[in-house]
């Protein structure tokens, strides 16, 4: 991914800093468990076209106004970073150490 | 119906094969490439299941893989949100894996097993491919399931309900505040690395004491009765993609944090011993409250998630009874999430029917590669190795050199599946030594001399050396050595006495079986039985004959840093390099002295770095 994407990347959680909290119950609350709120754990999945892609993530920030601004950047950049083929540099193959990868 | 299920892109990537809801294969994808927890996509381990099935890509009716990366990609870019200006080091450190590999799973399977319009792929949410890996294959018609894990799309722990065919998710807790991310901070803070480091924290854990807990307690966490929690982020930074903890963590604790390889010290002991500590709390909290709510006329559960592999708080909860049973899914890390994806497919997504088997259906976990004996024997005779070929002999032979306290690399039948060596490619040496423990780690493993050894024992002796009278077949339950056989050792007074040195600690005798007593006196127990391996029970049973002792010592074979050897002549690499004795590939034996010299042709330490 090229640096000026990821700079627009970083603009934009700039720029909206605040819509989005991790979630946080008050604490005299009895439970942090929370509802489990998808109904279909398991789906089809597969796109091959911007419009395909952009479709989805419409779909799935359909209640989350604030994420309508980055959804064609998304969108273009998943497009443009696809690597038809991984090449295994050094680099690459090992995971950081000390950075859990999730 | 043969639906392929795949792992890969995190950490940890894996394969497996099932035909009508039966498991047929399952593979790690380090085993093959020989890279330490590899996370490209498990190409190698595809190519061995089908194998295994004697199929090829065509006739797979579905792929799965085990996360969604669409609600991955949600978590992303939220907590890019959530982190603002702080959000630079988590776009640089992940955002380029999600948009070049991720999302784009369909395409990489694709182009692994061709274009085929039929074959369907989907994808299943991470922590229901965890659930559906620790209640499938157990032996329960019907089971409460607990996962744990670092993170999946969003959940970091579920607490789900399993009948027959079907799994519901009841609660979850959410990224950022997280069970395993909770402990691989602390294996972080303490020196260890973050993705392999885990087992040697709860290892250093009864070395110390838990002085810290307060400290943990007040300022770290702040946990319900039901076991959820939340984290002060205040301590931590992953969630900016940077190192788990921080200054603050460090101005808590009273300085930095360890150096990797560098001197433990008393205070990495006493944390390990305090989030040990609370992390059993939490399960126990959990467990009790899920038993509250949805376990009144459900005896059984089931456990999968990186945290399940924590053997330590896996036994107290057998003792506990809390649940009559319980079953924890051996590859209960990411790997195994191929495996539970693709039982899910099966089950809930094609409506199969789930046949219960009275034991269980995950056939020992030996679900890898086997060479046969003609394949065996073209490979020594290629490579000019000198061996004996013994047939029905070699159970006896291998206790004999055993009891003389030679150590043995056992290469037999098909490879495990999951973190844990269940005698099929494992190194064993006689556990009545008092020398074995500090010999296997300095001079085989290559490894940190406070590690201890897991014993393997005949499940009808189990309880005349452990206190524990159950099967424990996947080494995933720590009970206590018997007190009839334990010597007085007095922990604290030698760690005092040897000024902190734990390889002199570990030198004193703590019962008859030393070299599989920790020094709390507790051993990470495999029960093996003749029905799922025997081979194995018959090197035991024959090691009993001679030596009236029905426990050995079973460790991974490999050293520190390397996967688990997969083929022949990884084995006899590791087998070469190492003070091991003994070589045993099937039914062919391979002695240390009679051997060619041994040339290196690469440099094997730099390969595998200490992990």
């Amino acid at each position: 991914m090229e640096s000026k994407e990821k700079g627009m990347f970083h603009d934009w959680s700039v720029r909206n800093i605040g819509n989005y909290m991790y979630h946080s119950a008050n604490k005299n609350t009895k439970s942090y468990f929370v509802q489990h709120n998808s109904n279909k754990s398991i789906v089809e999945y597969g796109f091959e076209t911007i419009m395909d892609f952009d479709t989805e993530l419409r779909c799935m920030w359909e209640r989350d106004v604030y994420m309508e601004e980055i959804v064609k950047t998304v969108a273009v950049s998943t497009m443009k970073n696809y690597k038809r083929k991984v090449v295994r540099t050094e680099k690459e193959v090992v995971l950081d150490e000390f950075i859990y990868t999730f | 119906m043969y639906i392929l299920g795949v792992s890969a892109l995190y950490h940890d990537s894996a394969a497996t094969l099932i035909k009508d809801g039966e498991i047929i294969a399952a593979a790690q994808e380090e085993r093959f490439t020989r890279i330490k927890h590899d996370w490209h996509m498990p190409e190698q381990a595809i190519k061995y299941c089908l194998e295994e099935g004697n199929i090829t890509s065509t006739d797979l009716d579905a792929v799965v893989f085990y996360d969604n990366p669409l609600k991955t990609l949600d978590r992303y870019m939220k907590n890019i949100l959530a982190a603002g200006e702080d959000s630079k080091d988590v776009i640089e450190h992940s955002f380029d894996m999600m948009f070049s590999e991720r999302l784009w799973v369909h395409k990489k399977v694709e182009a692994l097993l061709g274009i085929n319009p039929i074959r369907k792929f989907l994808v299943c949410e991470h922590h229901i491919s965890h659930a559906a890996s620790a209640f499938y294959p157990s032996p329960y018609e019907s089971a409460v399931i607990l996962t744990l894990d670092g993170v999946g799309e969003w959940a970091t722990t579920t607490i789900s309900v399993g009948r027959k065919e079907h799994i519901q998710i009841k609660e979850e807790m959410h990224f950022p505040h997280s069970l395993g991310l909770f402990y691989s901070a602390f294996t972080y803070f303490c020196g260890f690395k973050v993705n392999s480091g885990d087992y040697k924290f709860m290892g250093l854990a009864p070395y110390g004491e838990p002085v810290y807990e307060d400290i943990i307690r007040e300022n770290i966490l702040d946990i319900k009765e039901d076991g959820s929690f939340e984290m002060n982020l205040e301590y931590f930074d992953y969630q900016y993609g940077r190192t788990m903890t921080n200054k603050k963590m460090e101005e808590l604790f009273g300085g930095k944090r360890r150096e990797p390889e560098s001197e433990i010290t008393k205070r990495e002991m006493d944390i390990a011993a305090s989030v040990q500590r609370i992390t059993e709390d939490i399960i126990f909290r959990m467990v009790r409250h899920a038993k509250r709510e949805y376990g009144s006329a459900i005896d059984n559960l089931v456990l999968a998630g990186g945290v399940a592999l924590n053997c330590v708080a896996n036994g107290k909860l057998k003792r506990s009874g809390i649940f009559k049973n319980i079953w924890i899914q051996p590859a209960a890390g990411d790997a195994g999430g191929s495996l539970g994806c693709a039982l899910y497919a099966a089950y809930q997504y094609y409506g199969l029917k789930r046949d219960v088997k009275s034991g269980d259906s995950q056939k020992g976990s030996y679900l890898g590669p086997r060479f046969s004996h003609k394949e065996i024997k073209e490979f020594l005779d290629k490579s000019g190795y000198i061996y004996q070929e013994l047939g029905e002999d070699i159970h006896k032979k291998v206790a004999e050199v055993l009891a003389d306290g030679m150590v043995v690399g056992l290469f037999q039948g098909r490879m495990e599946f999951g973190p844990r060596a269940l005698g099929n490619r494992s190194i064993i040496a006689d556990a009545r030594s008092e020398s074995m423990q500090v010999k296997l780690n300095q001079k085989i493993k290559f490894r940190e001399s406070f590690r201890p050894f897991a014993p393997s024992v005949l499940r009808e002796n189990v309880a005349e050396y452990f206190e524990l009278d159950d099967d424990s077949p996947y080494m995933l339950l720590v009970a206590d050595v018997c007190r009839n056989r334990r010597n007085e050792f007095g922990l604290h007074e030698n760690l005092k006495k040897y000024n902190g040195n734990m390889l002199e600690v570990v030198r004193q005798k703590r019962s008859d079986i030393p070299a599989v007593t920790h020094v709390d006196y507790s051993a990470r127990i495999q029960t093996v039985t003749e029905e799922t391996n025997p081979y194995y029970y018959k090197v035991i049973k024959e090691f009993k004959k001679l030596t009236g002792c029905s426990v050995i010592v079973n460790t991974s074979f490999n050293v520190r840093g390397e996967p688990i050897v997969c083929k022949p002549q990884e084995a006899y690499e590791c087998f070469m390099r190492t003070d091991m004795d003994i070589l045993v590939l099937e039914d062919f034996i391979l002695k240390k002295e009679d051997q060619p010299e041994w040339k290196e042709t690469e440099d094997w330490q730099e390969r595998y770095r200490l992990d």
